[in-house]
């Protein structure tokens, strides 16, 4: 397998999306190129995370950077709607942070995949392992 | 065409009516005679001609003049667009040249004048041509010594032998190609002797080509080839100096005949003593990254010995050899670790009665995106048959290397009586961080048995695309359960076992992302088309459903692919 582990070059890039960029316990907002970005939210008492554009080898440090930060809420939700492309270094990111975030005693939620992202997370099986919710709203309430 | 029936005068001339007549008449001429006819091929020579060309009548007749004969002041052939003599013949008019050069028998250039003039032959059928010539007198014999013939080489006609160098070198990415066209290009242009020695990946020298120019034919002396003794890292001997990259250097026989320094040293006076060459030039073959080996040019039959002048067209010549030899060698290289991965680390398949069994592996057409695919079976000591498809993450050898680790612990794993797919995983699962350089992989691996009226199925899926079940009906499926996650996370899960009874004529197919993953679709529409596809030839014998699959579904490759497909008994 190369290193992109189902790499889709079909899939729009996030061109033209905007960074949102937030300071919150300590994490960058944005990583290099403002290919992906990462916006921090306090909804129901829960931390969510709203990541856009690409995960790949650059960008997945700051995915992992931002969840392993959050408040010490009991719930953190990434909210990957607008996530568009995502390698194996994201899915390596997720386990991290979802490893990081059981250490502190939290629950991980990944809410509102697009269809070709939930079928790579479906595929390498790490719905097994995170919770998966079809939207943010489904994630604070389960 | 030469005829074996004639002798004597009579072999002067070819069987057409008036050659005989023809013949006589040149007898009289008093320099080197010849007549051609309309194709241009000689039909009448005279006594003088054969003694100046160092060849008999039988051999000089029937033969085309142009090809046999003419030749550049190296000896090289002479195309026919730049021949005058051909151009006079065509037009049917008189022409001459003060200096031209013909090849002897024994291989030599002479140095010849010439005049051509149409020939009616007394019978008056047929328009032949008649070419006179004779050695200028200004030089004994007439036999161009290398020296002269090496002068006679413009600049216009070096800058072209380098040009033809670069074309014909670099036009082929397989070193032994390069090699012999090396040969062909200074061969017998340039000497009559070559050697290669080249310097092999483990540092030794390797003595590739000694070839011999024998009039037109290139001999080979194997006799001479073979491993050479390591290059001296003081020695100033010629070729010493030259696998060192130091510099170039004219050779003779004398300069080896003293005390030898080194293993290389009585290699060396070996060869000229056994191919008599008198004089040599010795430069190194040097690309911009690593000294290659040494070309060495030599004269033996030829007279004149190479002159300092003469090496920086050889090292040139050397130079441009080099990057080809450098880039056929990268190449090589990199295709070897997919043969490696193919013909070493994937094994042979295991012989399960009643079970049919095909297994394809095909790296990615770019030789340097060698993936970690790859696939197993083997039979356990219970009698059954265990599967695996897997993927490593990582690229060429680390990857490949990855994946003979992992293979082979799923071996030791899976050989312990009775335990289910999902246990074994999860061992390799645990084993992977500590004791292995993978960092992630996917696979499915999967167990067959023999059962009930049929076979039975069971397997796990560590993260990898689900294996696919195609009946003999043409009824296809994707065995989505067993799911769980990739390897190397270092996430502690419970795996889960699935099974599938397989009914009869059925195949079951495991395979590798690269084979449904394609640049523009998304996965799911590269699985559709693997699904559809496999239906449709669920009806042919294993190997050819194997084969037509890979080629119909296969993405225009990007990606390699492991492959393996499993055909149950019918009935």
């Amino acid at each position: 397998m190369r290193a992109p582990l189902f790499h889709f070059p079909g899939v729009p890039y996030g061109v033209g999306t905007t960074a949102v960029e937030e300071n919150v316990a300590g994490f960058e907002g944005r990583a290099e190129e403002h290919r992906l970005s990462v916006a921090h939210s306090r909804t129901d008492g829960a931390d969510v995370l709203t990541v856009t554009g690409e995960i790949d080898r650059d960008s997945a440090p700051l995915l992992l950077r931002a969840a392993a930060a959050g408040s010490g809420a009991e719930r953190t939700v990434l909210d990957f709607g607008g996530v568009t492309f995502m390698d194996s270094s994201g899915i390596n990111a997720l386990i991290a942070a979802h490893r990081t975030v059981g250490e502190r005693g939290g629950r991980l939620f990944l809410a509102a995949l697009r269809p070709e992202i939930a079928r790579i997370i479906e595929i390498v099986g790490l719905d097994t392992v995170i919770l998966c919710r079809d939207s943010v709203g489904d994630a604070l309430k389960s | 065409m030469a005829g074996q029936e004639t002798t004597g005068t009579e072999s002067r001339q070819a069987r057409e009516p008036s050659a005989a007549r023809v013949a006589e008449v040149l007898e009289a001429i008093g320099a080197g005679a010849y007549v051609v006819n309309e194709r241009g091929e000689i039909t009448a020579v005279n006594t003088a001609a054969e003694r100046l060309l160092d060849r008999t009548a039988a051999e000089l007749l029937g033969r085309d003049a142009h090809d046999l004969l003419h030749r550049g002041p190296q000896g090289q052939p002479l195309p026919a667009t730049r021949c005058g003599m051909r151009q006079a013949f065509h037009a049917r008019r008189t022409a001459q040249a003060a200096e031209d050069h013909f090849a002897r028998g024994d291989g030599s250039v002479l140095e010849v004048s010439w005049l051509v003039t149409p020939y009616i032959p007394a019978d008056g059928h047929g328009e032949w041509t008649l070419v006179v010539f004779h050695v200028p007198h200004r030089e004994a014999g007439g036999v161009l010594p290398a020296e002269r013939a090496r002068a006679a080489m413009s600049e216009h006609e070096r800058l072209a032998l380098l040009a033809e160098t670069t074309t014909r070198l670099t036009s082929t990415l397989d070193v032994e190609a390069t090699l012999r066209r090396l040969v062909d290009l200074v061969l017998p242009r340039l000497a009559d002797w070559v050697v290669i020695d080249l310097i092999t990946d483990r540092d030794e020298v390797w003595r590739t080509a000694v070839v011999e120019a024998d009039g037109d034919r290139l001999v080979h002396h194997e006799d001479l080839e073979g491993p050479m003794p390591p290059v001296p890292e003081e020695s100033p001997m010629p070729l010493s100096r030259a696998l060192r990259g130091v510099t170039s250097a004219i050779a003779g026989p004398q300069t080896y005949e003293r005390a030898p320094d080194s293993g290389i040293a009585v290699e060396q006076h070996r060869l000229f003593e056994v191919t008599g060459m008198h004089s040599a030039a010795i430069v190194p073959i040097r690309s911009t990254r690593a000294v290659l080996g040494a070309l060495t040019l030599g004269r033996a039959g030829k007279s004149g010995d190479f002159t300092a002048t003469d090496l920086p067209l050889f090292e040139d010549i050397a130079r441009r050899a080099a990057l080809a030899l450098d880039n056929a060698r990268l190449y090589q290289r990199q295709r070897k670790v997919a043969e490696t991965m193919q013909n070493h680390l994937l094994p042979q398949m295991p012989q399960v009665p009643g079970l049919r069994m095909a297994v394809r592996y095909l790296p990615a057409p770019d030789a340097s995106q060698v993936g970690g695919d790859w696939y197993d079976a083997f039979t356990l000591p219970e009698g059954t048959t265990a599967l695996a498809v897997g993927d490593v993450v990582g690229h060429d050898l680390e990857a490949a290397a990855g994946m003979a680790q992992l293979r082979n612990m799923l071996r030791a794993y899976a050989w312990s009586r009775g335990t289910p797919c999902s246990r074994v995983v999860e061992r390799l699962d645990e084993a992977i961080m500590p004791i292995t350089d993978v960092t992630m992989a996917t696979l499915v691996f999967a167990k067959v048995t023999a059962a009930e009226g049929g076979w039975e199925l069971s397997w796990t899926n560590a993260g990898h695309p689900p294996p696919l079940l195609i009946t003999r009906e043409g009824l296809a499926r994707y065995l989505t359960d067993g799911h769980g996650l990739l390897l190397g996370t270092g996430v502690r899960t419970s795996r889960p076992d699935a099974t599938a009874v397989l009914p009869l004529a059925s195949t079951l197919l495991l395979y590798t992302d690269g084979l449904v993953e394609a640049p523009g679709s998304t996965l799911d529409e590269g699985m559709n088309r693997l699904r559809q596809h496999a239906a449709a030839l669920a009806h042919r014998p294993l190997e050819s459903f194997t084969d037509e699959l890979l080629r119909r579904v296969r993405p225009s490759g990007h990606d390699d692919v492991a492959l393996l497909a499993l055909r149950t008994p019918d009935r």
